[in-house]
Protein backbone atom coordinates (compact mmCIF):
# COMPACT_ATOMS: atom_id res chain seq x y z
CA UNK A 1 0.00 0.00 0.00
CA UNK A 2 1.23 3.22 -0.75
CA UNK A 3 1.32 6.40 1.54
CA UNK A 4 -0.75 8.02 -1.16
CA UNK A 5 -4.23 5.65 -0.60
CA UNK A 6 -3.30 6.13 3.27
CA UNK A 7 -4.03 10.00 3.11
CA UNK A 8 -7.32 9.56 0.86
CA UNK A 9 -8.34 7.14 3.07
CA UNK A 10 -8.52 9.78 5.83
CA UNK A 11 -12.04 11.46 6.30
CA UNK A 12 -11.84 15.46 6.89
CA UNK A 13 -12.48 15.39 10.47
CA UNK A 14 -9.48 13.30 11.27
CA UNK A 15 -7.42 16.66 10.01
CA UNK A 16 -9.87 19.04 11.49
CA UNK A 17 -9.43 16.96 14.89
CA UNK A 18 -5.64 17.17 14.07
CA UNK A 19 -5.69 20.54 13.66
CA UNK A 20 -7.34 21.41 16.81
CA UNK A 21 -5.53 19.88 18.98
CA UNK A 22 -2.38 21.40 17.84
CA UNK A 23 -3.88 24.91 17.51
CA UNK A 24 -4.77 24.25 21.86
CA UNK A 25 -1.39 23.15 22.67
CA UNK A 26 -0.13 26.34 20.91
CA UNK A 27 -3.27 28.28 22.75
CA UNK A 28 -2.02 26.70 26.35
CA UNK A 29 1.79 27.80 25.38
CA UNK A 30 0.79 31.07 24.62
CA UNK A 31 -1.63 31.53 28.28
CA UNK A 32 0.89 29.74 30.07
CA UNK A 33 4.61 30.28 29.28
CA UNK A 34 6.15 33.70 30.18
CA UNK A 35 9.46 33.19 27.98
CA UNK A 36 9.04 35.81 25.55
CA UNK A 37 10.66 33.58 22.11
CA UNK A 38 8.89 30.47 23.60
CA UNK A 39 5.31 32.80 23.08
CA UNK A 40 6.37 33.39 19.99
CA UNK A 41 6.69 29.76 19.24
CA UNK A 42 3.68 29.21 20.27
CA UNK A 43 2.03 31.60 17.78
CA UNK A 44 4.02 30.02 15.00
CA UNK A 45 2.13 26.81 16.33
CA UNK A 46 -0.91 27.92 15.94
CA UNK A 47 -0.35 29.90 12.75
CA UNK A 48 0.94 26.40 11.16
CA UNK A 49 -2.46 24.61 12.61
CA UNK A 50 -4.45 26.59 10.75
CA UNK A 51 -2.28 26.24 7.70
CA UNK A 52 -2.40 22.58 7.88
CA UNK A 53 -6.51 23.18 8.31
CA UNK A 54 -6.43 25.28 5.08
CA UNK A 55 -4.69 23.05 2.82
CA UNK A 56 -6.58 19.71 4.09
CA UNK A 57 -9.96 21.41 3.14
CA UNK A 58 -8.86 23.07 -0.11
CA UNK A 59 -7.39 19.65 -1.15
CA UNK A 60 -11.08 18.10 0.08
CA UNK A 61 -13.07 20.44 -1.47
CA UNK A 62 -10.48 20.53 -4.64
CA UNK A 63 -10.47 24.39 -4.22
CA UNK A 64 -7.42 26.02 -4.66
CA UNK A 65 -8.07 29.24 -2.48
CA UNK A 66 -7.12 27.28 0.31
CA UNK A 67 -4.04 27.15 -0.56
CA UNK A 68 -3.36 30.45 -1.65
CA UNK A 69 -4.31 31.71 1.86
CA UNK A 70 -2.16 29.13 3.31
CA UNK A 71 1.01 31.01 0.65
CA UNK A 72 0.14 34.25 2.38
CA UNK A 73 0.16 33.45 5.61
CA UNK A 74 3.52 31.74 5.84
CA UNK A 75 5.07 35.15 4.18
CA UNK A 76 2.96 37.18 6.94
CA UNK A 77 4.31 34.70 9.89
CA UNK A 78 7.90 35.46 8.41
CA UNK A 79 7.47 39.34 8.46
CA UNK A 80 5.66 39.13 11.66
CA UNK A 81 8.46 37.02 13.58
CA UNK A 82 10.76 39.22 12.07
CA UNK A 83 9.50 42.26 13.93
CA UNK A 84 8.50 40.18 17.20
CA UNK A 85 12.17 39.07 17.24
CA UNK A 86 13.43 42.69 16.73
CA UNK A 87 11.00 43.87 19.37
CA UNK A 88 12.46 40.98 21.90
CA UNK A 89 16.03 41.87 21.53
CA UNK A 90 14.73 45.69 21.74
CA UNK A 91 13.72 44.65 25.46
CA UNK A 92 16.60 41.81 26.15
CA UNK A 93 18.84 45.19 26.21
CA UNK A 94 16.72 47.09 28.23
CA UNK A 95 15.87 44.38 31.27
CA UNK A 96 18.69 41.53 30.55
CA UNK A 97 15.39 38.83 30.34
CA UNK A 98 13.10 38.07 27.64
CA UNK A 99 10.73 36.95 30.68
CA UNK A 100 7.27 38.63 29.98
CA UNK A 101 6.24 38.27 33.72
CA UNK A 102 8.72 41.30 34.25
CA UNK A 103 6.63 43.72 32.37
CA UNK A 104 3.67 44.78 35.07
CA UNK A 105 4.40 48.06 34.64
CA UNK A 106 1.44 49.17 33.12
CA UNK A 107 -1.73 49.11 35.45
CA UNK A 108 -4.88 50.39 36.79
CA UNK B 1 -7.28 52.01 -5.30
CA UNK B 2 -5.59 55.34 -6.85
CA UNK B 3 -5.45 56.11 -3.34
CA UNK B 4 -4.15 53.16 -2.35
CA UNK B 5 -1.80 53.03 -4.85
CA UNK B 6 -0.47 57.14 -4.12
CA UNK B 7 -0.20 56.26 -0.35
CA UNK B 8 2.33 53.22 -1.27
CA UNK B 9 4.35 54.79 -3.75
CA UNK B 10 4.45 57.29 -1.03
CA UNK B 11 5.44 55.40 1.72
CA UNK B 12 8.04 54.13 -0.12
CA UNK B 13 9.32 57.69 -1.24
CA UNK B 14 9.31 59.35 2.28
CA UNK B 15 11.50 56.61 3.55
CA UNK B 16 13.99 56.97 0.87
CA UNK B 17 13.74 61.10 0.95
CA UNK B 18 13.93 60.50 4.93
CA UNK B 19 17.20 58.26 5.55
CA UNK B 20 19.45 61.56 6.20
CA UNK B 21 17.25 64.21 7.14
CA UNK B 22 15.48 65.51 10.26
CA UNK B 23 11.85 63.73 10.66
CA UNK B 24 9.99 67.38 10.27
CA UNK B 25 11.58 67.99 6.76
CA UNK B 26 10.07 64.45 5.73
CA UNK B 27 6.50 65.61 6.85
CA UNK B 28 5.41 67.78 4.31
CA UNK B 29 5.68 65.36 2.32
CA UNK B 30 3.99 62.42 3.95
CA UNK B 31 1.19 64.68 4.25
CA UNK B 32 1.24 65.55 0.80
CA UNK B 33 1.02 62.04 0.17
CA UNK B 34 -1.93 61.49 2.26
CA UNK B 35 -3.86 64.54 0.65
CA UNK B 36 -3.40 63.50 -2.74
CA UNK B 37 -4.83 60.33 -1.71
CA UNK B 38 -7.86 62.05 0.10
CA UNK B 39 -8.51 64.38 -3.09
CA UNK B 40 -9.11 61.07 -5.67
CA UNK B 41 -11.53 59.47 -3.05
CA UNK B 42 -14.23 62.30 -3.86
CA UNK B 43 -13.18 61.89 -7.37
CA UNK B 44 -13.28 58.08 -7.65
CA UNK B 45 -17.03 58.08 -5.58
CA UNK B 46 -18.58 60.52 -7.96
CA UNK B 47 -17.01 58.09 -11.35
CA UNK B 48 -17.97 55.33 -9.01
CA UNK B 49 -21.71 57.16 -9.35
CA UNK B 50 -21.74 57.53 -12.44
CA UNK B 51 -20.64 54.38 -13.69
CA UNK B 52 -17.50 56.27 -15.51
CA UNK B 53 -15.07 54.01 -13.48
CA UNK B 54 -13.20 50.73 -15.39
CA UNK B 55 -14.28 47.38 -13.89
CA UNK B 56 -10.95 46.71 -13.13
CA UNK B 57 -10.40 49.65 -10.91
CA UNK B 58 -13.07 48.63 -8.99
CA UNK B 59 -12.50 45.14 -9.03
CA UNK B 60 -9.02 44.81 -8.96
CA UNK B 61 -7.98 42.14 -11.15
CA UNK B 62 -6.79 39.45 -11.42
CA UNK B 63 -9.47 37.90 -8.72
CA UNK B 64 -11.80 40.01 -7.04
CA UNK B 65 -9.38 40.54 -4.05
CA UNK B 66 -11.08 44.64 -3.68
CA UNK B 67 -13.74 46.16 -4.22
CA UNK B 68 -13.59 49.87 -3.53
CA UNK B 69 -17.89 50.32 -4.07
CA UNK B 70 -19.08 53.65 -2.33
CA UNK B 71 -19.33 52.35 1.72
CA UNK B 72 -15.79 50.99 1.09
CA UNK B 73 -14.62 54.58 0.11
CA UNK B 74 -16.53 56.29 2.58
CA UNK B 75 -14.65 54.98 5.42
CA UNK B 76 -11.15 55.54 3.17
CA UNK B 77 -12.31 59.28 3.37
CA UNK B 78 -12.43 59.39 6.93
CA UNK B 79 -9.40 57.10 7.65
CA UNK B 80 -7.24 58.95 5.44
CA UNK B 81 -8.32 62.38 6.84
CA UNK B 82 -7.35 60.87 10.08
CA UNK B 83 -4.15 59.82 9.34
CA UNK B 84 -3.12 63.62 8.04
CA UNK B 85 -4.27 65.12 11.23
CA UNK B 86 -1.96 62.45 13.39
CA UNK B 87 0.49 63.20 11.37
CA UNK B 88 0.07 67.01 11.18
CA UNK B 89 -0.87 67.23 14.78
CA UNK B 90 1.74 65.05 17.08
CA UNK B 91 4.82 65.37 14.33
CA UNK B 92 6.52 67.23 17.12
CA UNK B 93 9.84 65.25 18.44
CA UNK B 94 13.58 65.67 16.90
CA UNK B 95 13.47 62.21 15.41
CA UNK B 96 16.10 61.65 13.13
CA UNK B 97 14.71 59.58 9.47
CA UNK B 98 11.41 59.77 8.57
CA UNK B 99 11.30 55.76 8.70
CA UNK B 100 8.42 56.49 11.87
CA UNK B 101 6.67 58.02 9.12
CA UNK B 102 6.81 55.79 6.43
CA UNK B 103 5.86 52.93 8.88
CA UNK B 104 2.92 54.88 9.28
CA UNK B 105 1.87 55.55 5.96
CA UNK B 106 2.51 51.56 5.31
CA UNK B 107 -0.21 51.53 8.03
CA UNK B 108 -2.58 53.34 5.92
CA UNK B 109 -2.19 50.69 3.38
CA UNK B 110 -2.96 48.21 5.40
CA UNK B 111 -6.27 50.23 6.51
CA UNK B 112 -7.39 50.57 2.62
CA UNK B 113 -7.32 47.34 2.59
CA UNK B 114 -9.44 46.65 5.61
CA UNK B 115 -11.98 49.14 4.18
CA UNK B 116 -12.30 47.58 0.68
CA UNK B 117 -11.78 44.31 0.85
CA UNK B 118 -13.56 40.97 -0.99
CA UNK B 119 -11.53 38.20 -0.27
CA UNK B 120 -10.28 37.21 3.36
CA UNK B 121 -6.87 37.03 2.05
CA UNK B 122 -7.02 40.68 1.84
CA UNK B 123 -8.83 41.09 4.99
CA UNK B 124 -6.57 39.07 6.54
CA UNK B 125 -3.24 41.30 4.68
CA UNK B 126 -4.78 43.93 5.66
CA UNK B 127 -5.05 43.40 9.41
CA UNK B 128 -1.09 42.56 8.86
CA UNK B 129 -0.14 45.15 7.17
CA UNK B 130 -1.69 47.45 9.70
CA UNK B 131 -0.48 45.80 12.54
CA UNK B 132 2.74 44.97 11.59
CA UNK B 133 4.18 48.53 11.46
CA UNK B 134 1.94 49.73 14.53
CA UNK B 135 4.29 47.04 16.70
CA UNK B 136 7.35 48.85 16.04
CA UNK B 137 5.59 52.26 16.48
CA UNK B 138 4.19 51.02 19.88
CA UNK B 139 7.87 50.62 21.10
CA UNK B 140 9.76 53.43 19.04
CA UNK B 141 10.90 54.78 22.48
CA UNK B 142 13.44 52.08 22.57
CA UNK B 143 14.93 52.79 26.28
CA UNK B 144 11.88 53.69 27.61
CA UNK B 145 10.08 50.45 29.76
CA UNK B 146 6.79 51.76 29.28
CA UNK B 147 6.85 51.81 25.80
CA UNK B 148 8.97 48.49 25.42
CA UNK B 149 6.05 46.86 27.35
CA UNK B 150 3.79 48.59 25.33
CA UNK B 151 4.86 47.03 22.31
CA UNK B 152 5.44 43.39 23.43
CA UNK B 153 2.65 43.12 24.64
CA UNK B 154 0.84 44.71 21.42
CA UNK B 155 2.52 42.15 19.24
CA UNK B 156 1.43 38.89 21.36
CA UNK B 157 -1.29 39.79 21.79
CA UNK B 158 -1.92 41.21 18.00
CA UNK B 159 -0.51 37.91 16.60
CA UNK B 160 -2.11 35.60 19.04
CA UNK B 161 -5.30 37.25 18.05
CA UNK B 162 -4.50 37.05 13.85
CA UNK B 163 -4.23 33.39 14.55
CA UNK B 164 -7.71 32.91 16.40
CA UNK B 165 -9.08 34.59 13.48
CA UNK B 166 -7.28 32.63 11.13
CA UNK B 167 -8.69 29.74 12.66
CA UNK B 168 -11.95 31.41 12.54
CA UNK B 169 -11.71 32.00 8.42
CA UNK B 170 -10.46 28.03 8.03
CA UNK B 171 -13.57 26.68 9.56
CA UNK B 172 -15.97 28.98 7.54
CA UNK B 173 -13.77 28.76 4.48
CA UNK B 174 -14.15 24.76 5.13
CA UNK B 175 -17.93 25.13 6.04
CA UNK B 176 -18.97 27.07 2.64
CA UNK B 177 -15.99 26.29 0.68
CA UNK B 178 -15.23 29.83 -0.46
CA UNK B 179 -13.13 32.90 0.81
CA UNK B 180 -14.87 35.74 -1.58
CA UNK B 181 -17.25 37.71 0.13
CA UNK B 182 -19.90 37.32 -2.58
CA UNK B 183 -19.59 33.51 -2.56
CA UNK B 184 -19.72 33.68 1.02
CA UNK B 185 -22.99 35.45 0.78
CA UNK B 186 -24.47 33.04 -1.56
CA UNK B 187 -23.21 30.18 0.65
CA UNK B 188 -24.81 31.52 4.22
CA UNK B 189 -27.63 33.02 2.08
CA UNK B 190 -28.19 29.30 1.12
CA UNK B 191 -27.62 28.15 4.67
CA UNK B 192 -29.95 30.80 5.97
CA UNK B 193 -32.67 29.48 3.84
CA UNK B 194 -32.42 26.08 4.06
CA UNK B 195 -32.32 26.04 8.17
CA UNK B 196 -29.12 24.03 7.78
CA UNK B 197 -27.12 24.40 11.03
CA UNK B 198 -23.55 23.99 9.67
CA UNK B 199 -21.25 23.04 12.79
CA UNK B 200 -18.30 24.01 11.36
CA UNK B 201 -19.95 27.29 10.14
CA UNK B 202 -21.17 28.11 13.60
CA UNK B 203 -17.64 27.14 15.17
CA UNK B 204 -15.96 29.19 12.47
CA UNK B 205 -18.23 32.48 13.11
CA UNK B 206 -17.63 32.19 17.12
CA UNK B 207 -14.06 32.04 16.38
CA UNK B 208 -13.91 34.95 13.84
CA UNK B 209 -15.55 36.84 16.17
CA UNK B 210 -13.11 36.81 19.31
CA UNK B 211 -10.68 37.33 16.78
CA UNK B 212 -12.32 40.12 15.89
CA UNK B 213 -12.99 41.62 19.59
CA UNK B 214 -9.39 41.15 20.16
CA UNK B 215 -8.56 43.74 17.68
CA UNK B 216 -11.48 46.07 18.31
CA UNK B 217 -10.55 45.88 22.33
CA UNK B 218 -14.33 44.52 23.16
CA UNK B 219 -15.03 43.29 27.32
CA UNK B 220 -13.85 39.78 27.46
CA UNK B 221 -10.64 40.67 24.86
CA UNK B 222 -9.92 44.31 26.03
CA UNK B 223 -7.29 43.84 28.88
CA UNK B 224 -4.71 44.64 26.48
CA UNK B 225 -5.73 48.31 25.02
CA UNK B 226 -5.29 50.11 27.99
CA UNK B 227 -1.64 48.95 28.37
CA UNK B 228 -1.25 49.23 25.26
CA UNK B 229 -2.62 52.74 24.68
CA UNK B 230 -0.62 54.05 28.02
CA UNK B 231 2.53 52.81 27.07
CA UNK B 232 2.86 53.28 23.71
CA UNK B 233 4.15 57.40 22.54
CA UNK B 234 1.39 59.95 22.08
CA UNK B 235 1.62 59.81 18.57
CA UNK B 236 1.32 56.04 18.29
CA UNK B 237 -1.60 56.19 20.85
CA UNK B 238 -3.86 58.41 18.80
CA UNK B 239 -2.91 56.38 16.06
CA UNK B 240 -4.04 53.24 17.54
CA UNK B 241 -7.59 54.87 18.46
CA UNK B 242 -8.58 56.54 15.23
CA UNK B 243 -7.01 55.41 12.25
CA UNK B 244 -6.99 51.93 13.61
CA UNK B 245 -10.36 51.58 15.42
CA UNK B 246 -11.93 53.08 11.62
CA UNK B 247 -10.19 50.47 9.72
CA UNK B 248 -11.30 47.49 12.85
CA UNK B 249 -15.15 48.49 12.33
CA UNK B 250 -14.85 49.63 8.52
CA UNK B 251 -13.65 45.64 7.98
CA UNK B 252 -15.78 44.33 10.81
CA UNK B 253 -19.20 45.90 9.19
CA UNK B 254 -18.34 44.65 5.68
CA UNK B 255 -17.57 41.34 6.55
CA UNK B 256 -20.57 40.62 8.53
CA UNK B 257 -22.86 42.78 7.20
CA UNK B 258 -21.74 41.54 3.18
CA UNK B 259 -21.27 37.84 3.98
CA UNK B 260 -22.90 36.90 6.82
CA UNK B 261 -26.12 39.14 7.03
CA UNK B 262 -28.34 36.31 6.09
CA UNK B 263 -27.58 34.42 9.32
CA UNK B 264 -27.38 36.84 11.52
CA UNK B 265 -29.89 34.61 14.18
CA UNK B 266 -26.08 32.85 14.84
CA UNK B 267 -24.72 35.54 15.73
CA UNK B 268 -26.52 38.47 16.69
CA UNK B 269 -26.94 37.99 20.32
CA UNK B 270 -23.76 37.60 20.91
CA UNK B 271 -22.65 40.26 19.54
CA UNK B 272 -25.27 42.44 21.63
CA UNK B 273 -24.37 41.13 24.63
CA UNK B 274 -20.40 41.46 23.93
CA UNK B 275 -21.68 45.17 23.17
CA UNK B 276 -23.23 46.24 26.82
CA UNK B 277 -20.34 44.70 28.83
CA UNK B 278 -18.18 46.61 26.66
CA UNK B 279 -20.41 49.86 27.76
CA UNK B 280 -20.87 48.82 31.38
CA UNK B 281 -16.98 47.56 31.77
CA UNK B 282 -15.59 50.26 30.10
CA UNK B 283 -17.36 53.36 31.47
CA UNK B 284 -16.93 52.03 34.70
CA UNK B 285 -13.12 51.18 34.38
CA UNK B 286 -12.51 54.61 33.26
CA UNK B 287 -14.29 55.95 36.19
CA UNK B 288 -12.06 54.87 38.07
CA UNK B 289 -8.65 56.13 36.56
CA UNK B 290 -6.04 58.29 37.56
CA UNK B 291 -4.35 58.90 35.02
CA UNK B 292 -6.17 60.89 32.21
CA UNK B 293 -4.47 58.91 29.27
CA UNK B 294 -5.70 55.39 30.82
CA UNK B 295 -9.25 57.11 31.26
CA UNK B 296 -9.24 58.02 27.51
CA UNK B 297 -7.60 54.35 27.12
CA UNK B 298 -11.19 53.22 28.45
CA UNK B 299 -13.32 55.28 27.37
CA UNK B 300 -11.90 54.07 23.99
CA UNK B 301 -13.23 50.68 25.00
CA UNK B 302 -16.35 52.29 25.84
CA UNK B 303 -16.92 54.02 22.47
CA UNK B 304 -15.79 50.13 20.87
CA UNK B 305 -18.91 48.75 22.41
CA UNK B 306 -21.33 51.89 21.40
CA UNK B 307 -19.81 51.02 17.57
CA UNK B 308 -20.44 47.28 17.99
CA UNK B 309 -24.60 48.38 17.83
CA UNK B 310 -23.84 49.45 14.11
CA UNK B 311 -23.20 45.94 13.39
CA UNK B 312 -26.16 44.29 14.55
CA UNK B 313 -28.54 47.44 12.78
CA UNK B 314 -29.55 47.09 9.26
CA UNK B 315 -26.78 47.12 6.82
CA UNK B 316 -28.37 50.75 5.95
CA UNK B 317 -28.84 52.42 8.95
CA UNK B 318 -25.55 50.96 10.67
CA UNK B 319 -23.45 51.94 7.71
CA UNK B 320 -24.74 55.64 8.21
CA UNK B 321 -24.72 55.45 11.89
CA UNK B 322 -21.33 53.91 12.29
CA UNK B 323 -19.74 56.39 9.77
CA UNK B 324 -21.27 59.60 11.62
CA UNK B 325 -20.01 57.80 14.85
CA UNK B 326 -16.36 57.05 13.52
CA UNK B 327 -15.80 61.00 12.50
CA UNK B 328 -17.12 62.33 15.59
CA UNK B 329 -15.08 59.90 18.01
CA UNK B 330 -12.09 60.43 15.28
CA UNK B 331 -11.84 64.02 15.53
CA UNK B 332 -12.97 64.34 19.15
CA UNK B 333 -10.02 61.75 20.15
CA UNK B 334 -7.75 63.66 18.06
CA UNK B 335 -8.15 67.36 19.70
CA UNK B 336 -8.77 65.94 23.33
CA UNK B 337 -5.40 63.70 22.84
CA UNK B 338 -3.55 66.79 21.03
CA UNK B 339 -4.33 68.85 24.29
CA UNK B 340 -3.03 66.25 26.48
CA UNK B 341 -0.12 65.76 24.38
CA UNK B 342 1.03 69.10 24.90
CA UNK B 343 -0.13 70.40 28.22
CA UNK B 344 1.81 66.90 29.75
CA UNK B 345 5.15 67.69 31.26
CA UNK B 346 7.64 66.25 28.63
CA UNK B 347 6.05 62.57 28.39
CA UNK B 348 5.54 62.02 31.87
CA UNK B 349 2.22 62.51 34.30
CA UNK B 350 -0.53 62.27 32.47
CA UNK B 351 -2.65 63.00 35.48
CA UNK B 352 -5.56 65.27 34.97
CA UNK B 353 -4.01 67.94 37.21
CA UNK B 354 -2.20 68.82 33.73
CA UNK B 355 -5.15 70.88 32.47
CA UNK B 356 -5.84 72.86 35.80
CA UNK B 357 -6.38 76.21 35.52
CA UNK B 358 -6.40 75.75 31.72
CA UNK B 359 -9.94 77.56 31.07
CA UNK B 360 -8.15 80.40 32.19
CA UNK B 361 -5.07 80.86 30.62
CA UNK B 362 -5.87 79.47 26.80
CA UNK B 363 -9.21 80.75 25.27
CA UNK B 364 -8.81 78.70 22.11
CA UNK B 365 -7.47 75.88 23.45
CA UNK B 366 -10.73 75.78 26.27
CA UNK B 367 -12.75 76.00 23.45
CA UNK B 368 -11.34 72.83 21.62
CA UNK B 369 -11.62 71.08 25.28
CA UNK B 370 -15.08 71.62 26.20
CA UNK B 371 -16.68 70.33 22.35
CA UNK B 372 -14.48 67.59 22.19
CA UNK B 373 -15.09 66.65 25.48
CA UNK B 374 -18.98 67.56 24.80
CA UNK B 375 -18.96 65.45 21.51
CA UNK B 376 -17.27 62.94 23.50
CA UNK B 377 -19.83 62.54 25.71
CA UNK B 378 -22.51 62.76 23.14
CA UNK B 379 -23.91 66.08 24.20
CA UNK B 380 -26.26 67.73 21.60
CA UNK B 381 -25.27 69.81 18.77
CA UNK B 382 -21.94 67.94 18.45
CA UNK B 383 -21.21 64.75 16.17
CA UNK B 384 -20.67 63.14 19.28
CA UNK B 385 -24.49 63.49 19.84
CA UNK B 386 -25.20 62.65 15.88
CA UNK B 387 -23.49 59.36 15.99
CA UNK B 388 -24.88 58.11 19.16
CA UNK B 389 -28.73 59.56 18.09
CA UNK B 390 -27.85 57.34 14.83
CA UNK B 391 -26.66 54.27 16.64
CA UNK B 392 -29.61 54.00 19.21
CA UNK B 393 -32.53 54.70 16.58
CA UNK B 394 -30.98 52.24 14.55
CA UNK B 395 -31.15 49.23 16.85
CA UNK B 396 -34.22 50.56 18.81
CA UNK B 397 -36.62 48.40 17.82
CA UNK B 398 -34.59 45.30 17.87
CA UNK B 399 -32.58 45.25 21.34
CA UNK B 400 -34.11 47.95 23.68
CA UNK B 401 -32.14 46.44 26.40
CA UNK B 402 -29.46 47.03 24.90
CA UNK B 403 -30.72 50.72 24.23
CA UNK B 404 -30.91 51.00 28.13
CA UNK B 405 -27.42 49.75 29.01
CA UNK B 406 -26.05 52.01 26.61
CA UNK B 407 -27.88 55.06 28.48
CA UNK B 408 -26.84 54.42 31.68
CA UNK B 409 -23.10 53.68 29.88
CA UNK B 410 -23.52 57.18 28.08
CA UNK B 411 -24.78 58.75 32.05
CA UNK B 412 -21.49 57.13 33.75
CA UNK B 413 -19.05 58.66 30.81
CA UNK B 414 -20.39 62.12 31.67
CA UNK B 415 -18.78 61.72 35.21
CA UNK B 416 -15.12 61.61 34.27
CA UNK B 417 -15.53 63.69 30.89
CA UNK B 418 -16.91 66.21 33.01
CA UNK B 419 -13.98 65.76 35.81
CA UNK B 420 -11.49 67.17 32.93
CA UNK B 421 -14.09 70.53 32.32
CA UNK B 422 -13.75 71.02 36.40
CA UNK B 423 -9.86 70.62 36.54
CA UNK B 424 -9.80 73.24 33.92
CA UNK B 425 -12.46 75.46 34.69
CA UNK B 426 -12.45 75.22 38.43
CA UNK B 427 -9.11 74.01 39.28
CA UNK B 428 -6.59 75.55 41.36
CA UNK B 429 -3.04 77.02 40.07
CA UNK B 430 -2.10 75.59 36.34
CA UNK B 431 0.03 72.56 36.24
CA UNK B 432 0.79 71.36 32.78
CA UNK B 433 3.15 73.16 30.18
CA UNK B 434 1.62 75.83 28.54
CA UNK B 435 -0.10 75.91 25.46
CA UNK B 436 1.82 76.85 22.31
CA UNK B 437 -0.09 76.49 19.14
CA UNK B 438 2.02 77.46 15.55
CA UNK B 439 -0.11 78.05 12.27
CA UNK B 440 -0.51 74.40 11.64
CA UNK B 441 -1.69 73.59 14.82
CA UNK B 442 -4.63 76.25 15.11
CA UNK B 443 -5.66 75.54 11.64
CA UNK B 444 -6.41 72.14 12.03
CA UNK B 445 -7.61 72.44 15.67
CA UNK B 446 -9.82 75.17 14.35
CA UNK B 447 -10.87 72.30 10.90
CA UNK B 448 -11.75 69.99 14.03
CA UNK B 449 -14.23 71.58 15.88
CA UNK B 450 -15.60 72.67 13.09
CA UNK B 451 -16.40 68.95 11.29
CA UNK B 452 -17.28 68.05 15.32
CA UNK B 453 -20.03 71.22 14.74
CA UNK B 454 -20.96 70.72 11.46
CA UNK B 455 -21.53 67.08 11.72
CA UNK B 456 -23.34 67.92 14.84
CA UNK B 457 -25.58 70.37 13.49
CA UNK B 458 -26.13 69.08 9.90
CA UNK B 459 -25.66 65.70 10.20
CA UNK B 460 -26.72 65.31 6.33
CA UNK B 461 -23.71 66.61 4.85
CA UNK B 462 -22.70 63.41 5.91
CA UNK B 463 -25.83 61.11 5.44
CA UNK B 464 -27.55 63.10 2.66
CA UNK B 465 -24.14 61.29 0.32
CA UNK B 466 -25.78 59.20 -2.83
CA UNK B 467 -24.42 55.40 -1.55
CA UNK B 468 -24.53 52.66 -3.86
CA UNK B 469 -24.03 49.54 -1.98
CA UNK B 470 -21.51 46.53 -3.32
CA UNK B 471 -22.39 45.43 -6.71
Amino acid sequence: MNTDSIFSSLDISHYIYLSSVLFCIGLFGVLTRRNAIVLLMCIELMLNAVNLLFVAFSSYMGDSAGQLFVFFIMVVAAAEAAVGLAIIVMIYRNVRSTDVGLFDKLKG
Amino acid sequence: MKSLLIIFLGAIAVLFFGIKRPERKSLPIALLVLIAALVFIPLDWIAFIHKHVPDWQIKYVPTNMLSWDTPALAFSGVLILAAIFVLGLFSKNKLHGADLLGLMLFSVCGGLLMTSFSNLIMLFLGIECLSIPLYVLAGSRKSDLGSNEAAVKYFLLGSFSTAVFLLGCAFIYGGTGSLDLDSLARATNMLGHMGIKSQLVMAGLLILMVGMFFKIAAFPFHFWSPDVYDGSPNRATVFMATVVKIAAFAAFFRLFHYAFNDIKGWWAMTIAVVSAATILFGNIAALRQQSMKRTLAYSSVAHAGYMLMAILASPFDGFWALLVYLVAYAFSSLSIFFLLDRTSNGNEGFSFDNFNGFGRTNKFGSLVLVIGLFSMAGIPLTAGFAGKFGLFNSIIGTYPWLLVIALLGSAISIAYYFKVFKNAFFGGEQQGTKLELNLMDTVMLGLAVLVILTVGIWPTVITGLQIIPAP
